[in-house]
């Protein structure tokens, strides 16, 4: 069995014992009431507590993303040009960002637009 | 915020398996049926409710707060979905946004803690397979890896792997192109598995 096979074998039979473990705790959570949900859903929008937390957060991820898109986007136009098919490029590109990423989760937003970049990269 | 959960409170509506979710959706949209929408919320709960706790779990607070936000974005944006394409999609996409700002929120509020003051499912925490002594603590340390990844590739690997989601279903939800789900989903996959060796996993 090679990595990529270990690997999804793990992952699949990891996240199956958390399905398990998440459906016998849901279970046991009494179900929404409607007409709660419908009195909350007329009320302002701007009494959600989720979405008074992201709009904090959105200044702080968009000044971090198009960081890194600038600085991603450099170092494409300095790598491309002589990459061949494989592309190394990426691989090191995918580095730079885990080791990032490990750093901070706010830098979800400039994983995805690298991803991004690349993808749109010809 | 209000709740609308309580100790009891059920949906009074029985299964209504004749109509379709589309349907539903237009009965509710089109003439406030709250039956409809009753309907639609039991079908949905039980699939929310194993992505929420397996994502924000075990707090069951968060979960709750989650899943109200979702069910409250549904009402309120239900006026969008035109059925061009499938209402499990259209409800996925609400809940990837509700979850994915909880987690982060989560992510900073954690960021406050100490390693004393939060010592289940803190990221990095090591525990030898000698730990790992019955079920409960086995999906802890599978939570703990999840979570230590990008919100995003949370979402996505779960729906992929422990829901079985197609490819084409993910790239729906997300609008996201295929290629990049496939790499983020194989990026995600390689350090999950990663860190769930590192941290002792094994299946039993």
């Amino acid at each position: 069995m090679n990595t990529n096979d270990r690997d999804r074998n793990t992952v699949a039979r990891a996240l199956g014992e958390l399905r398990a473990r998440a459906k016998r705790a849901s279970q046991t959570t009494p179900q929404p009431d409607v007409d709660a949900l419908l009195a909350i859903a007329r009320a302002p929008e701007a009494h959600s507590d989720a979405r008074a937390r992201a709009s904090r957060l959105q200044p702080r991820l968009a000044a971090a993303a198009a960081l890194a898109v600038v600085a991603v986007s450099a170092l494409l136009l300095v790598i491309r040009p002589s990459a061949p098919e494989t592309d190394p490029a990426s691989e090191s590109i995918v580095g730079l960002v885990d080791s990032l990423y490990d750093e901070s989760d706010y830098l979800d937003g400039v994983w995805t637009s690298v991803l991004d970049e690349l993808e749109s990269t010809p | 915020m209000e709740s609308a959960y309580r100790a009891g409170a059920a949906t009074t509506a029985g299964p209504e398996t004749a109509s379709t979710d589309e349907e539903l959706v237009g009965r509710f949209r089109e003439h406030s049926d709250r039956e409809a929408l009753s309907e639609l919320i039991r079908r949905y709960t039980p699939r929310l409710r194993r992505l929420l706790y397996s994502l924000l779990g075990p707090d069951d607070d968060a979960v709750s707060d989650a899943e109200q936000e979702v069910y409250v974005s549904l009402i309120r944006r239900v006026g969008s979905f035109r059925g061009d394409a499938r209402f499990s999609t259209f409800f996925y996409s609400l809940a990837r946004n509700r979850t994915i700002d909880f987690i982060r929120a989560r992510t900073r509020d954690r960021a406050h803690l100490t390693l004393s003051e939060n010592p289940d499912g803190e990221p990095g925490r090591f525990v030898g397979p000698e730990r790992l002594v019955d079920d409960e603590e086995r999906v802890s340390l599978v939570r703990a890896a999840l979570h230590r990844l990008a919100p995003e590739d949370q979402f996505l690997l779960y729906l992929k792997d422990g829901e079985g989601a197609g490819l084409e279903e993910l790239v729906e939800i997300t609008g996201r192109p295929s290629g990049t789900i496939k790499s983020r989903l194989a990026r995600a996959r390689r350090k999950l598995a990663s860190r769930l060796e590192e941290m002792g996993y094994e299946h039993e």
